[in-house]
């Protein structure tokens, strides 16, 4: 049977971050409190100078985002993404990024049910047609961890608004 | 500053005082500090109390239920997983539960503290 590792995307995620973070100085994260879930944590301890915890505060976050990208910075907001649902929040990704077309590429990790009500929370099923339906705006969903550690890197390169969207549970 | 300003004076909020969040303390990654003063200019009446002395909360529940003139805020100074010194030595510990074994120590813990 197969019995190759499994890998999160999220390890990946942050392992690329760590190579980027060198090879783009002018690369910013930007977290919300969840850091050590994201694996954006290692950037932070390595270039504490570019990563941002804007605490529990996505709106905030992207807002700041956004100004960041002004600047000519690469801006990565990271969070989960039922926590871009929030309308107010939807409605600053639409204004802010998709229409000005600024170069934020927001990070994504989707929470799987996992049985228990407080999980339903996390669980985010429209985000990718949601972003979808924004003017500009590219959406890239990685399969596996290859794929994200491949995609992460063109998705720096990438000018304009992104929606980077990871998956939850490691895979082969 | 709804609450306040309509005069609610039905709503009791209790604020757990514990300086933390999932990464790392308030006080690293985004204070709310001064709260106190902060739910005050927004016409809420605050009561800073032990969050751990039971006699000190109900008290301050009974004066938060007599309080007429609007929303009452009471802050409950408390101290992450008081009692088990496991818990205590980590830094933080918002969105992490301890593990079966972690559990059985603290209420061990926690039951000699009561008894001493």
């Amino acid at each position: 049977m197969n019995d190759r590792p499994k890998m999160m995307q999220r390890v990946a995620f942050g392992d690329a971050l760590l190579e980027l973070g060198e090879s783009h100085p002018n690369m910013v994260v930007l977290d919300a409190d969840i850091s050590s879930s994201l694996y954006t944590s290692q950037f932070a301890r390595k270039f504490p100078e570019r990563h941002i915890n804007f605490g529990v505060a996505e709106q905030n976050m992207v807002i700041g985002a956004a100004g960041l990208a002004t600047t000519g910075l690469i801006t990565l907001a990271c969070t989960y993404a039922y926590f871009c649902y929030p309308a107010r929040l939807r409605a600053d990704i639409a204004a802010l990024c998709s229409m000005a077309k600024l170069n934020v590429k927001i990070v994504l990790l989707p929470w799987r049910h996992r049985g228990g009500l407080g999980w339903t929370t996390h669980q985010a099923t429209e985000d990718v047609a949601i972003m979808r339906a924004m003017p500009n705006m590219t959406v890239v969903v990685p399969a596996d961890a290859v794929a994200t550690a491949a995609l992460i890197r063109q998705v720096v390169d990438h000018i304009g608004p992104l929606y980077f969207r990871m998956g939850r549970n490691p895979h082969p | 500053m709804l609450a306040g300003f309509q005069k609610l004076t039905n709503l009791v909020c209790i604020y757990d005082y514990n300086h933390s969040q999932v990464d790392g303390p308030t006080y690293e990654i985004l204070s709310v500090d001064p709260v106190i003063e902060k739910m005050a200019v927004v016409h809420w009446a605050v009561r800073e109390i032990d969050g751990h002395d039971m006699a000190q909360i109900l008290d301050a529940l009974s004066w938060a239920v007599e309080y007429k003139d609007g929303p009452a805020l009471i802050v409950a100074k408390t101290i992450k997983g008081k009692g088990f010194a496991l818990w205590k030595i980590r830094r933080y510990g918002t969105a992490k539960a301890p593990n079966k074994e972690q559990a059985e120590q603290a209420l061990k813990e926690l039951m000699q503290e009561e008894l001493s």
